[in-house]
């Protein structure tokens, strides 16, 4: 058994392509996640600005009655 | 032995970076949520309340105590608009000193209350004269300029009288003014005047609670955090804002749900991508070794990546939990043969 401790290019290529690969699909999923968490951040907001809207028109009737 | 159930001693195993990864975003978006958006305040030793003088915190319920499911722990305090010079007077007022913190005990001296019964009386008059200006003049509060013109009035006068509300049952400062505040205050002006920022506040805290809840996989109580200590009837305002949230919570709620599947998905199609790339470099090598007649020159180190190899996908199989996924990832014919080319190739090599 051969104890030299480089690589064949053959396998470090293949190595190579992996790690390219797997930068990738990091890269690629790290954007996914980001997308969604920013996709739920705006979904979120819009909830919070109608519920302002809301209250504030609910809000406007009550001081209404009151005076 | 299986690539499934392989029995050589593994490599020292990175967690899926799947996992990891949905876990770093959440924290740095919950992180720079708090950063931005809540203070969050310590409780000392003596359970008094500390205030970090030199930060403000604007509409915002504080969560003290690091749980706030643990009733030991638990100090809920909703603080609507308190500002710098109002806790910066009660620091003088105290005998503090610049940089030190302002506790409960300061808050609840009677030099203390006494300016703020002051402050409070003030408001009051400030606020009985506002609304008899709107009942005299007949003043449109549906007219945005004429709303605004009011509130910036308010706020003016009273140097941001709704100061500090509050919902703690153990923090009778904040607990005194806001019940007195807000029951003179029931459904009045006052209401037009926090009520953005209430809202903005409680629905920040609910978009926090659920980011944070998500993380833990904990069911979120925000019913608990619209509580208000004392008669709710009083609360007029409060009720608009609670009942608001009750029917907006469903659709926050739903949205969370819909962000977990998406999550998911992301996270399948994310360990299925990461697996394939795995399982066709290990295709290859092994392939090379089979064929080549370089297989005397094979090193040590090349040996050991091909192990490693074969254990990253064998790891990355079992941290997957979805089973129908596992099942895409390497089906149990494609786990036989890979199976047995790897066993050839450990002949080869081992000859």
């Amino acid at each position: 058994m051969n104890k030299e401790n480089s690589a064949l290019p053959e396998l470090e290529k293949i190595d190579n392509e992996l790690d390219s690969q797997l930068i990738d699909i990091n890269e690629e999923y790290d954007e996914e996640v980001a997308k969604i968490i920013d996709n739920y951040n705006i979904d979120m907001e819009k909830i919070v600005e109608e519920t302002k809207k809301e209250s504030k028109k609910e809000a406007i009737e009550s001081i209404k009655q009151e005076i | 032995m299986s690539i499934l159930e392989n029995t050589k001693e593994t490599v020292p195993y990175i967690p899926g970076k799947a996992k990891t990864e949905v876990e770093k975003m959440m924290d740095a978006k919950n992180e720079k949520k708090i950063s931005n958006d809540i203070k969050v305040h310590t409780i000392s030793a003596d359970n008094e309340l500390i205030i970090e003088e030199n930060k403000r915190v604007k509409g915002l319920e504080i969560s003290l105590g690091k749980d706030i499911n643990d009733d030991n722990n638990f100090k809920n305090v909703f603080v609507d608009h308190y500002n710098k010079l109002f806790l910066n007077k009660i620091k003088k007022l105290s005998g503090r000193k610049p940089n030190e913190y302002l506790t409960v005990a300061d808050i609840d001296n009677k030099t203390s209350k006494d300016y703020i019964a002051e402050k409070q009386k003030e408001a009051m008059e400030i606020y009985t004269n506002i609304q008899k200006e709107i009942k005299e003049k007949n003043i449109n509060l549906e007219d945005e300029k004429e709303l605004k013109r009011i509130q910036d009035k308010l706020n003016f006068n009273l140097s941001h009288p709704k100061t500090v509300k509050a919902l703690d049952n153990t923090s009778k400062f904040f607990g005194g003014l806001f019940d007195k505040f807000m029951n003179k205050a029931n459904s009045g002006m006052k209401l037009v005047g926090s009520l953005a920022s209430s809202v903005a506040g409680f629905a920040k805290k609910s978009l926090n609670a659920i980011n944070a809840s998500m993380k833990e996989n904990k069911v979120i109580d925000t019913e608990r955090k619209a509580d208000v200590p004392g008669d709710e009837k009083k609360m007029g305002l409060w009720s608009i804002l609670k009942k608001n949230f009750g029917l907006k919570q469903e659709q926050m709620e739903a949205k969370t749900k819909e962000l977990e599947e998406r999550m998911r998905i992301a996270e399948n199609i994310y360990v299925k991508k990461i697996v394939d790339a795995k399982l066709s470099a290990l295709n290859k090598k092994l392939q090379f070794v089979l064929t080549t007649d370089k297989i005397g020159r094979l090193s040590t180190e090349d040996k050991n990546k091909l192990f490693d190899l074969e254990d990253a996908i064998d790891n990355e199989l079992t941290m997957t939990n979805n089973a129908d996924l596992k099942g895409d990832l390497l089906s149990e014919k494609e786990a036989t043969k890979l199976n047995m080319k790897f066993y050839e190739v450990f002949n080869r090599i081992n000859k």
